[in-house]
């Protein structure tokens, strides 16, 4: 059983009945489960009934993710593509072609302009993995809180490193920044910040955040510039509500991408239509 | 039942408001009326009126830090709880609540 998951943007005419009853096409025989998820509001709908999309009130750019489980997912998942390319923005690691922006299908909707840096921390370095330059070169088990303060602080300001990284753990000391499901969300506003910056780690080895509600695979850092500025803070404002849903925690733990998770934390940061 | 809360946390841009859904969350589901202010980087918003905290059984300060204009509640029935304490289980600051308002 293989379950593969295919996360795409809408174009500027949402998910008009035409396009719903395409991906079904797509998918029609295939013998696992198809499940399209709106993912601003995760409302879920069997591809096969698809025409229930339909009272979701999608909305252009909306992110959306198909989720196929059964044999032959893979070989479904890429009929799939190839007809969402042709309609919508695919997000993939590896896409069949760099993404076109056509004024069509819509713009990626970035509309929080929060600088977005990704690092996967591996269970073990390979050499494939040496080429990223990464502080992390030993097991993630061994992986701690400090060194990844140390990390994020880097990688927010080469020149201010060592200025935001007491800030970071200052903020820790308080209190963990660990949330139950997995998650850790170290914050801080800091004049050593140029930008709205979210740095997002993630592992597959649970790390001690220190926290009461259990370790962590998935660490959103949120770096505000001092002075913020209104649109920032709501942005994390919706974000954290977002996270306040079990529901919502989960489905960010399953991903482990750059542009997937970009794409989530982007949309749970979008006020609700 | 009526409670007024104030949350608000060192940098104010995601446990106070985290903090203020929980509450509300929690209070629907023990049927009590709630009514938070949030004092976070965006200022004081939802802020609670004199009317609203004379007529509040209790007032709920749930905060790392020293509140603004905390003078309000001097007059009124307080109880103190810590950021944590909402986040980890906010149900059972919300039954403290209940019990201290008698």
């Amino acid at each position: 059983m293989t379950t593969v998951r295919v996360t795409f943007y809408l174009g500027q005419s949402g998910l008009p009945a035409w396009l719903i009853k395409g991906i079904h096409q797509q998918v029609r025989e295939f013998e696992g489960e198809s499940e399209l998820i709106k993912v601003h509001s995760l409302q879920r709908v069997n591809v096969r009934q698809y025409l229930n999309a339909l009272t979701f009130a999608f909305q252009p750019d909306d992110l959306c993710q198909i989720i196929l489980t059964g044999d032959k997912a893979q070989n479904y998942a890429f009929l799939l593509k190839a007809y969402l390319q042709k309609h919508c923005t695919l997000l993939e690691e590896k896409s069949f072609s760099e993404p076109s922006y056509d004024p069509l299908l819509g713009q990626k909707p970035d509309k929080t302009h929060f600088k977005f840096d990704y690092i996967y921390i591996p269970e073990k370095m390979n050499r494939l993995d040496s080429y990223r330059k990464m502080a992390f070169t030993k097991q993630a088990s061994k992986v701690n809180k400090a060194s990844i303060i140390k990390r994020i602080a880097k990688i927010a300001s080469i020149k201010n490193h060592k200025k935001i990284e007491p800030q970071l753990e200052q903020r820790e000391q308080i209190s963990s920044t660990g949330m139950q499901a997995g998650i850790a969300l170290p914050h801080i506003i800091s004049e050593y910040i140029s930008q709205p910056t979210m740095v997002c780690l993630t592992s597959n080895t649970a790390i001690d955040w220190h926290s009461p509600h259990g370790p962590v695979t998935h660490i959103i850092t949120l770096l505000l510039p001092k002075p913020c500025n209104k649109e920032a803070v709501l942005s994390i404002r919706h974000l954290v509500v977002n996270l306040m849903s079990p529901e919502k925690k989960l489905f960010i733990t399953e991903h482990h991408t750059a542009k997937e998770l970009q794409a989530i934390l982007t949309c749970f940061m979008m006020p609700t239509h | 039942m009526k409670i007024v809360a104030v949350t608000a946390c060192p940098t104010g841009i995601a446990h106070t408001y985290m903090a203020a859904e929980a509450l509300v969350k929690s209070a629907a589901n023990f049927s009590v009326s709630i009514q938070v202010e949030t004092q976070g980087a965006m200022g004081i918003e939802n802020k609670l009126t004199y009317q609203q905290i004379h007529q509040a059984n209790i007032v709920l300060i749930a905060s790392d830090i020293d509140i603004e204009q905390a003078e309000r509640f001097e007059n009124s029935r307080v109880l103190k709880s810590t950021i944590a304490d909402v986040l980890t289980n906010s149900d059972k600051v919300i039954k403290d609540c209940m019990v201290k308002a008698g």
